[in-house]
């Protein structure tokens, strides 16, 4: 989560006057968690203007571990990270710059996923996002780059197993019409 | 130093450099398809303010944070 808070304020740092940084996380429908969001209002100088910033990336780094509690405390003990990024679509529907923390494989959209057994099938990423709802792969707006992060890291998949599980969210991500990355860290 | 030093010194040189440029375009990104992401930026790629193509206002940072859950079945 500590990586997830650092691109959180990195953002923050980088963001145009006017724009928007939010945080939103796996939720479960009997959670009430406000999603983090930040924003740059307009300042009348650039002394001001840099003040409210690293105001804002204080009140970020502040308030993150709470939100997370708040979350995690809902956990419904699996994830639906392909629902979570559709109510993410909805929620921010003109988010051009997406970053998804997400390092398990459990997954209550793709049963059988779990054992990386459907993985080392070469058909499976494709075949696996052509069976999602098509209500879970939104079309996102023009130019959305997404950059997955730690995927697969809390698992013990093999490198193949792995490869297939970073393929279902590239395919994932295309069929959405965004750009799609992996990142380094 | 004779011919010979002279001649296997400069080989070692030579394939030094050629290691290190090698390594530098690695580390540079230079052939990789992938691109080295920490993440998208708010700027267009390869763009500053004032570019063509509008900076983007609007980023969210998602969180799995059910991710220790990888022994529990779903």
């Amino acid at each position: 989560m500590e990586a997830a808070q650092n691109r959180v304020v990195a953002l923050i740092d980088q963001m145009p006057v006017g724009g928007t940084v939010a945080v939103k996380a796996l939720n479960n429908v009997t959670a009430n968690c406000n999603d983090l969001t930040i924003t740059l209002p307009p300042a009348e100088n650039q002394t001001v203007l840099d003040e409210t910033r690293e105001a804002s990336k204080k009140v970020a780094a502040a308030k993150f571990p709470g939100y997370i509690d708040c979350v995690t405390d809902a956990d419904i003990g699996g994830t639906q990270l392909f629902g979570l990024l559709a109510e993410t679509a909805a929620s921010y529907p003109n988010a051009q710059i997406w970053d998804v923390y997400s390092d398990g494989i459990d997954n209550y959209n793709l049963k059988g996923l779990r054992k990386g057994k459907s993985l080392n099938d070469p058909n499976y990423p494709a075949q696996a996002v052509a069976n999602l709802p098509a209500s879970l792969v939104p079309r996102l707006t023009p130019d959305t780059v997404i950059t997955w992060h730690a995927l697969g890291r809390g698992t013990d998949l093999d490198a193949v197993a792995l490869a297939g599980l970073r393929q279902i969210y590239t395919i994932w991500a295309s069929t959405t019409g965004a750009i799609s990355q992996v990142a380094a860290d | 130093m004779n011919t010979t030093t002279r001649t296997q010194a400069s080989r070692r040189t030579t394939a030094a450099v050629v290691l290190l440029t090698v390594l530098a375009l690695v580390l540079s990104g230079c052939g990789n398809s992938e691109p080295p992401a920490d993440g998208a930026g708010f700027t267009p790629p390869g763009g500053s303010p004032g570019s063509p193509g509008s900076p983007a206002q609007v980023a969210v940072v998602v969180l799995d944070t059910s991710a220790s859950v990888t022994t529990t079945p779903t």
